[in-house]
């Protein structure tokens, strides 16, 4: 039984074995309408666009899943040595980010290098700014969303899917789910991946990008620099045990080479796997340990 | 003091109640629908900007507190989810359930 609905700007489609209750669905809608109003950075009164107008000293009491998000995000940005990062609001602005898709052109500025303390201190649901940065969830709300969702339903369906724009999260007591991993280029499916349980996350760097005077930009940041990454990496698909982890992975991926995807981050991340597609049109598929062409 | 908002158990007020009908129909699909397949450009996907709207004639969802069951969600998600498997890659032979790509 599937039911989809529309929210962070992607269809959320939502599968299990045997139909969800009208109880879940509503706490479901409820959830991903609250998502909608609070975690936009684009909306001007949500928690988030709250937060990022805070002084430092000033607080703001918010709600329990968005701490909790914040917090988690936190962790990843230490953990990744700041190559991920959920506070690089001002930085996408600055690369010509300043609205949401679909835009073709924008105007860049000068882009300010990336705060190096931790904005926010968040103690409970209290969070209080202490430096400087703004944040901006991208991926990790989408999937942060999609794993609240699948824990609900995972309380009464033995089989389950949430898929949100393309990242996707699986779970079953017997029969794996069959996910297409989709070419960047031709749009058409590269690969199948059969997963029991985890998530799966994919990142592209041409769909989301913008002409500007100086050069093309896209919404895949360097963490430390703050500017678009240069790469000759076009798309990257991570497997992971959580979906946070895949989201993450898909956007340190892009900022290292494959040494050091091997020497980092699947130091950080050891038991998954990413799917790397090159510009070449070469695809890898790489482990802790393993790098392989992949011929589909 | 600014209302509060609501996202699931809604109060309505004297023509709040249109609203609440227009908004959970933009944001559910029909249940006569399960199972087909659709578009993802249907009827209900709301335009941008759907939520800024600033309606400020609900009441606080109070799930959203301490007492909230989402505590639960976070505290045991990593025994859930933390099976030490990894998927296997083959050529599509039919489509599959699941599509990952790059979001719209």
């Amino acid at each position: 039984m599937e039911k989809r609905l529309y929210a962070m700007h992607n269809t959320v489609r939502f599968m299990t074995r045997d139909g969800m209750s009208e109880e879940e669905w509503e706490k479901i809608s409820a959830f991903f309408r609250y998502v909608d109003a609070e975690w936009s950075r684009f909306t001007p009164d949500s928690e988030v666009s709250r937060l990022n107008g805070l002084r430092i000293g000033e607080s703001l009491r918010v709600s329990l899943p968005l701490a909790r998000l914040l917090r988690k995000a936190t962790r990843y940005l230490e953990q990744t040595d700041r190559l991920f990062s959920p506070y690089l609001l001002e930085q996408q602005q600055a690369n010509g980010y300043s609205q949401s898709f679909p835009f073709t052109e924008a105007v860049a500025q000068t882009v300010p290098s990336p705060e190096q303390a931790i904005p926010f201190e968040i103690e409970e649901r209290h969070v209080t700014r202490v430096g400087g940065g703004r944040i901006d969830l991208g991926g990790i709300g989408k999937g942060a969303a999609a794993m609240q969702a699948a824990q609900l339903l995972r309380k009464q369906h033995a089989r389950g899917m949430v898929e949100a724009g393309g990242d996707v999260i699986v779970w079953s007591d017997g029969t794996p789910w069959t996910i297409d991993i989709i070419h960047p280029e031709t749009g058409q499916e590269m690969t199948q991946l059969t997963l029991r349980q985890g998530g799966v996350a994919t990142s592209n760097r041409r769909y989301r990008s913008w002409k500007t005077d100086q050069e093309d930009r896209h919404h895949l940041l360097d963490g430390r620099t703050g500017r678009s990454v240069t790469t000759s990496v076009v798309q990257v698909t991570a497997i992971a045990n959580q979906l946070y982890d895949a989201e993450v992975m898909t956007k340190v991926a892009f900022q290292l080479t494959a040494e050091e995807r091997q020497d980092l981050l699947f130091d950080w991340f050891p038991n998954a796997q990413l799917l790397v597609v090159e510009a070449s049109s070469e695809i890898t598929l790489e482990k802790k340990g393993e790098r392989m062409r992949w011929n589909g | 003091m600014k209302a509060k908002k609501p996202y699931g158990r809604w109060v309505v007020g004297t023509g709040g109640a249109a609203f609440l009908a227009l908004m959970i129909g933009q944001l559910s699909v029909d249940s006569s629908n399960e199972g087909q397949t659709e578009s993802a450009q249907g009827s209900y996907a709301p335009s941008d900007g759907e939520w800024s709207s600033g309606n400020d004639s609900y009441e606080e969802n109070e799930d959203w507190g301490e007492d909230s069951e989402y505590e639960d969600e976070y505290e045991d998600e990593g025994e859930r989810w933390d099976d030490d498997e990894s998927g296997s890659f083959a050529p599509p032979s039919q489509p599959g359930e699941g599509r990952s790509e790059r979001s719209k």
